[in-house]
């Protein structure tokens, strides 16, 4: 008997590649196991209108009708507790054992925790999942005195969003610059500008010492108000059953392209992945709502029989506050940095990253309308552009691209 | 004859913005006019003040959703429900065919709520399909081409 398709994790990539199998024509039985109490819902939302309006649905990957409608089995509140990679089993916490064909591991990354000494755990909040929102949410009604430690994506979001909602928010950060790993100071630089505008109290090169009552003691001597202090400061690959199971991981599941693992019958996708990326030539490991669907489509199909490589420059994005930041490709090397837009005027920033006269990475900074052509001329890595060019905001993008005939 | 055409833009990345830009541009190439409003920035007055016909482009979130910044303009007119009697309209949905029950269902939203505020569409829906590999700003500057002569705009 055909033992079918399961899915471990009940997130983006779980419910997207579920339900790519079934449009490419698989057949089999498809049982997704998730942990949370939730049918797979968009995370994105956790940090913006979940907080802004709580009470608000977070969107769902998958319309619920769509589970029936597609055969597809989802199993919440469900717990893998192993991988029998020989006898092709998932042991389930309580003891059942589930057989598989192929399995899809897609249980995403964990929050690094964050403890402060002399403050209660119950004051220190994440956010990864619907509940840690809702909690959150409920923090935040009476508007306490925030401080984010982190200043990376979730906490800025979440720090924006505070904001937004009257709570006076201090961010720290350890760097001396906001989102450090974008490798952009200028984007660093027009972020810090645009919080501070709206009031968030900016920390840099600073560490969180230790709290007590309703602050915490910061390294440089200062300190800040906190009655609700929120964590965001990185995640890790939820790699622990594939360690288990023996599986080759490298800070994330090593994956190919087609999101094969060293197990040919065990794919994975998403967060938890460290891929091949075939456009960039290397392996990396990507936190992206993009990076999931890729992935997703492509482990589905190819599960489904219709071997797919995902293939995509790596684009993310940001919405905190006002601001839309979104960033493609993954740079490891910038030689130069060219500016369209006016870094302090009100209309956005647009950054081009070159390496020599080829452009290897963009942000768009309340510009996201030129980031589908910056996508673009990221995925032909040989083009050489102009920076005059590049620099001009009557020069539009799309006439830098060589391949397509004049409107 | 020379229209002045209202564009609102509901986007999550930007790509409906991009498309708006193309479709304005070739608004303005035909003799007409065309000034891109954010949805965020709108309100029902927008439709019932709107000096020509109004375009709507939406791209579509999550399971068929209108993008966060359309959903506050969808509820006023929802509540509000304005007569909107004799304003013409167009629809550009951008979508994913993987979702095929719930496709470029933030466009087709807008399209069925303007409907039945009395406004009368004009054209076919245009609608694109990310995974189509067609640049969707391309294909809906050849739509709007026809849009317009069917709204009377000549160049």
């Amino acid at each position: 008997m055909e033992r079918g398709v399961i899915v471990i994790g009940g997130g983006q990539a779980a419910a997207r590649a579920a339900k790519a199998m079934r449009v490419a024509g698989y057949v089999g039985p498809i049982t997704i196991l998730s942990e949370e109490a939730h049918l797979p819902y968009e995370r994105p939302a956790l940090s913006k209108a979940m907080l802004l309006q709580p009470g608000a649905e977070a969107p769902q990957v998958l319309a619920e009708p769509d589970y029936a409608t597609s055969a597809i089995t989802l199993r919440t509140r469900c717990r893998a507790e192993a991988i029998d990679r020989t006898r092709h089993e998932v042991a389930l916490c309580g003891g059942e054992r589930l057989p598989y064909d192929r399995l899809l591991i897609a249980t995403g990354s964990r929050n690094r925790p964050l403890t402060i000494d002399g403050m209660a755990a119950e004051q220190i909040f994440s956010l990864r999942t619907l509940d840690d929102g809702r909690r959150l949410a409920r923090a935040l009604k009476d508007r306490p005195a925030l401080t984010v430690v982190g200043g990376g994506f979730i906490g800025l979001e979440v720090a924006a969003s505070a904001a937004k909602l009257g709570c006076r928010v201090a961010v720290i950060e350890a760097a001396d610059r906001l989102l450090p790993r974008l490798g952009s100071p200028e984007a660093s630089a027009f972020v810090l500008d645009h919080h501070s505008r709206c009031g968030i109290d900016v920390r840099l090169g600073v560490r969180v010492v230790s709290g007590e009552g309703g602050r915490v003691r910061l390294s440089d001597g200062g300190d800040t108000a906190a009655e609700v202090v929120v964590a965001g400061v990185g995640v890790a690959p939820d790699t622990a059953l594939a360690d288990a199971a023996g599986l080759d991981c490298q800070d994330g599941i090593l994956v190919d392209a087609f999101c094969r693992t060293s197990d040919p019958d065990i794919f994975a996708a998403g967060d938890v992945t460290r891929h091949y990326n075939p456009l960039l030539g290397r392996s990396l490991r990507l936190e992206s709502w993009q990076n999931a669907n890729a992935q997703a489509d492509a482990a589905g199909r190819t599960i489904a029989g219709f071997p797919t490589p995902s293939a995509e420059i790596p684009w993310l994005w940001s919405d905190q506050g006002d601001l839309n930041l979104q960033a493609a490709g993954a740079p490891s090397s910038v030689e130069r940095t060219v500016l369209r837009g006016d870094p302090s005027g009100g209309d956005g920033l647009t950054i081009f990253q070159l390496d020599g006269d080829r452009l290897v990475g963009g942000v768009t900074l309340n510009r996201g309308k030129e980031m589908p052509m910056i996508r673009r001329l990221l995925a032909q890595p040989e083009l050489q552009l102009d920076p005059d060019h590049l620099a001009d905001s009557a020069m539009p993008l799309r006439r830098l691209l060589p391949t397509r005939e004049a409107a | 004859m020379s229209e002045f055409v209202t564009i609102l833009v509901a986007t999550m990345s930007g790509t409906t913005e991009m498309v708006a830009d193309e479709v304005a541009g070739r608004i303005e190439d035909a003799g007409g006019s065309a000034r891109i409003l954010r949805m965020e920035k709108a309100s029902p007055v927008t439709f019932t003040g709107a000096a020509g016909p109004v375009l709507i482009c939406s791209s579509t979130y999550g399971t068929g959703e209108v993008p966060d910044n359309g959903q506050a303009l969808y509820a006023a007119l929802e509540a509000e429900r304005p007569d909107l009697a004799g304003l013409r309209y167009g629809v550009i949905a951008l979508g994913d065919s993987i979702y095929p029950q719930t496709f470029c269902f933030g466009g087709k939203r807008f399209d069925a709520l303007l409907a039945s505020l009395g406004a009368c569409r004009v054209g076919e829906r245009f609608e694109c399909d990310s995974r189509s590999g067609i640049y969707p700003e391309e294909a809906a500057a050849e739509w709007a081409e026809r849009w317009l002569q069917e709204l009377g705009v000549h160049a």
